[in-house]
């Protein structure tokens, strides 16, 4: 029988990026899962946690909890919100034990799509096709630059990969960091696009939706012809 | 195959761990640390004071000056403290808390390199210094710095005060050679161990020396468990350099905590969490969760319509129904001109059921 994935897709992906929702359930059930998707679901809860609110954050993860307390595997297309889900979210509870057993059951199941594909589906050939020239922008928190994502695009037929100069950095997009820093946040996102359009690819690949949609909006600002796109999107290319 | 290994390919992970650990056992023990540093001091003719606060520090070195009749400090970073309070307020501040060469190149004073007289320091009767490390077993202090203006001081006045921080308290002399490696792959510089007064066969040196062990809040902060690592920091600056968005005020934020009043500035809030700085740390300390944890700090603490906006955030997102249906009207209204995080044409769950699922 056919092991079961959940999708949390991220209120992110769901309201504005849902194509990487889609293409990382497809590759999933190219990898041989059955695929399902907890209609309850919205959000992990990471602004509020990295906001400070406490009681908002620890709601939400709850909330979270709930939804997927019986899942066996959660697989998440974001970095960040995958980032919340396995090593945050017992810390939301610190005073109620219980729930925060069942927060360190369940985040051991949580999956960062990459990790996920690499770690436990074991993925060799996903019999995707990709005729373009490609770098990866390692997304949020990936410092240092992570293999996982490499060795993924390396399977892709066609696919001409090339890296970016200098050690990774971040975005700037960060939550609600533009709200404290708009200045500053307009200024790393400049940085990393020109790094990008430094590698003269045609397509930037990543992993964090909000990464990925800070940098869209810049590309698309200043009127270049790159495309971002989530790693499942390339995989799911045939 | 042959391996060559040399003291400059040591793995540098290997030396955070060992720098990490050795601090943490530091903390977890440091009354016994703070005994045994004593100890050694005196040991070697050296004399330590505890001061609870930098005003306690200041009044003691102002104390000591009266005793010894002396006129003039000079301070490692500022050139003349005279008998200004604040000035020395402020020194002893700095050097308590400072954040090693990296910045104290940038913060010295303009004149200093360039008018720093030797006739100033030779006048002076006192001249202080801060402490990269103080060395328990040998009773010592060290100072790395990127000058030797630290050195001068301590040599050539005739009472060499050293002020630290608690928190800088390494176990054994032969720690150096894994904290000073750290701290060197990131400076060249001058590095003296210094213990004691001069002895009858030693040509200079001070004849007087006291080291001021400052608390200055950081037993409040090894008491809280969220940001007790943070007293791991050997002000190396890595954090700094490596931030992508405006390091000296937003680290800083951080290091503000080391000075009074002791409480972080609202920039704790003015950072992406990326994880640039912790992965740069040598001593490993995990920067972005004290960050996150001093966010949920209630003086910290988001206010105003941001707050609010979270509140009705959150409601949103445990209501499922509410949040698809806002989605909707969210996509039917959304003006042309907005552009940015414009919603998709259909949410994924739209998708999803319209795929028959
Ligand atoms: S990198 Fe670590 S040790 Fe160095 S200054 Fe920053 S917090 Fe302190």
């Amino acid at each position: 029988m056919a092991k079961r994935v959940s999708l949390f897709v991220t209120c992110m992906v769901d309201q504005l990026l849902p194509k990487a929702g889609l293409a990382m359930a497809e590759v999933l059930e190219r990898a041989g899962f059955d695929v399902e998707f907890r209609e309850a679901q919205t959000c992990c809860g990471l602004p509020a946690y990295q906001a400070g609110c406490s009681s908002q954050a620890r709601a939400v993860g709850s909330h979270f909890l709930n939804t997927f307390v019986d899942a066996d595997y959660v697989v998440v297309p974001s970095t960040g919100c995958a980032g919340m889900l396995s090593r945050d979210l017992p810390h939301l509870f610190p005073d109620d034990p219980s729930a925060r057993t069942a927060a360190q059951t369940l985040s051991t199941r949580v999956w960062e799509f990459s990790r996920f594909l690499l770690e436990v589906a074991k993925v060799d050939s996903l019999g995707a096709r990709f005729p373009h020239r490609v770098t990866y922008f390692d997304t949020c928190c990936s410092v240092p630059a992570q293999a996982g994502p490499r060795t993924l695009l390396q399977k892709v037929k066609d696919l001409d990969y090339v890296e970016l100069d200098g050690p990774p950095e971040c975005c700037g997009f960060g939550g609600l960091f533009r709200w404290h820093a708009p200045q500053e946040a307009d200024a790393m996102t400049q940085k990393q696009m020109s790094r990008i359009l430094a590698s003269k690819a045609s397509h930037v690949v990543g992993l964090d939706v909000g990464c990925l949609l800070q940098l869209r909006e810049a590309l698309e600002r200043g009127k270049h012809a790159v495309q971002t796109l989530h790693l499942a999107e390339v995989l799911a290319n045939q | 195959m042959t391996t060559t290994s040399t003291l400059s390919t040591v793995d540098t992970s290997t030396l955070r761990e060992r720098a990490a650990a050795i601090k943490k056992q530091v903390l977890a023990n440091l009354d016994h640390y703070l005994v045994e540093t004593e100890k050694q001091v005196t040991a070697h003719g050296g004399h330590v004071v505890f001061a609870q606060t930098v005003d306690d520090a200041v009044d003691y070195i102002l104390l000591l000056a009266k005793e010894r009749g002396v006129e003039h400090f000079v301070g490692a970073r500022a050139t003349n403290l005279a008998n200004d309070k604040q000035a020395l307020r402020n020194e002893i501040e700095a050097l308590g808390s400072d954040l090693g060469s990296y910045l104290a190149g940038r913060a010295r004073q303009p004149d200093a390199s360039a008018s720093y007289q030797l006739e100033r320091l030779l006048a002076a009767g006192i001249g202080i210094t801060g402490a990269n490390f103080v060395v328990a077993d040998a009773g010592a202090i060290c100072l790395a710095e990127d000058d030797d203006f630290g050195r001068r001081a301590s040599a050539a006045p005739k009472i060499h005060v050293a002020v630290a921080g608690i928190e800088k308290i390494i176990p054994r002399t032969r720690d150096l050679a894994v904290f000073l490696r750290l701290l060197s792959a990131r400076f060249p510089g001058h590095v003296s161990l210094l213990s004691g007064p001069r002895r009858t066969d030693e040509l200079d040196g001070p004849e007087e020396f006291v080291l001021i062990l400052l608390d200055g809040g950081r037993s409040a902060i090894l008491a809280d468990a969220a940001k007790r690592e943070l007293l791991q920091c050997i002000r190396c600056g890595a954090c700094l350099a490596r931030c992508p968005v405006t390091p000296v005020g937003q680290m800083g934020a951080l290091t503000r905590l080391l000075t009074p009043p002791h409480t972080a500035s609202p920039l704790v809030h003015a950072s992406t969490l990326c994880g640039a700085c912790g992965e740069a740390c040598p001593v490993k300390i995990d920067l972005p969760r004290i960050l996150v944890a001093l966010r949920h700090d209630d003086r910290l603490a988001l206010g105003g319509w941001r707050a609010w906006l979270l509140r009705g955030w959150a409601f949103v997102m445990l209501r499922p129904r509410l949040y698809e249906f806002l989605g909707l009207m969210a996509r039917a209204f959304w003006p042309a001109a907005w552009k940015g995080a414009k919603p998709a044409a259909k949410s994924f769950r739209q998708l999803w059921r319209g795929k028959g699922r």
